[in-house]
């Protein structure tokens, strides 16, 4: 069951690069490219670092494919 | 990724020159055992070339990898210790090495078996290559570190 998120979403309507992202969440911008293709499942620690930038629940980013059909 | 790439082919001409070195010298006291006559004064030979090409390389791709190291809070003898082709900036790097030193890890398990069986036959061409074990031992950390970087340019760019 792939996670899908809306990183890229709620990265762009906060009008943050990448880079911007990655250095605030403490990953390198590569992770985050990977993170927003879908091809990487970030950890619980990376993914509640991410929530809290957005201010935004965790679970209303990152979903269970199944869970959102 | 481009410090993995560099590491990983400067670890791998580190031990061709290792090799080599260890081959020339390995040579060297294989022709002395064999040719040496008592009545003869002692001679040692071997080629130095290696040996000298070991020293400079080593030196400064040691420089060049501690100025370079990702982390730069560690100081240079916990440097000294670790393996330079490992990059673990974050979770996904960390990942990434993982997987990629496990399938180093598999590859031992495939290299090694196959270089017992060569061990086999080394009877028969011991004179012709006195420093095959060398060479046979150089290949599995070569083989190893080219699958590392493989795996690790393979999942870092997925």
């Amino acid at each position: 069951m792939p996670l899908i998120n809306r990183v890229k979403e709620l990265r762009a309507r906060h009008q943050l690069t990448q880079g911007d992202l990655a250095e605030k969440v403490g990953v390198t911008r590569q992770t985050i490219i990977s993170l927003e293709k879908g091809s990487y499942t970030p950890s619980l620690m990376l993914a509640m670092h991410i929530a809290r930038v957005f201010k935004e629940p965790v679970e209303s980013i990152f979903t269970i494919e199944e869970e959102s059909q | 990724m481009k410090h993995v790439v560099v590491q990983s082919i400067s670890s791998i001409v580190l031990y061709i020159l290792t090799a080599l070195s260890f081959g020339s010298l390995t040579t060297g006291i294989y022709q002395t055992v064999n040719h040496y006559h008592r009545d003869e004064a002692f001679i040692f030979q071997m080629n130095a070339l290696p040996w000298i090409a070991l020293i400079l390389f080593g030196i400064s791709w040691s420089i060049y990898s501690y100025k370079t190291r990702p982390n730069k809070n560690l100081s240079f003898w916990k440097w000294s210790v670790q393996m330079t082709e490992f990059s673990e900036v974050d979770e996904r790097e960390q990942i990434i090495t993982a997987k990629a030193t496990k399938a180093a890890y598999v590859s031992f398990s495939i290299s090694v078996p196959i270089l017992m069986g060569s061990f086999m036959f080394y009877p028969l061409f011991e004179d012709a290559l006195p420093t095959y074990p060398i060479y046979a031992l150089a290949s599995t950390l070569i083989i190893a570190t080219f699958v590392y970087m493989v795996t690790w340019i393979r999942a870092y760019t997925r």
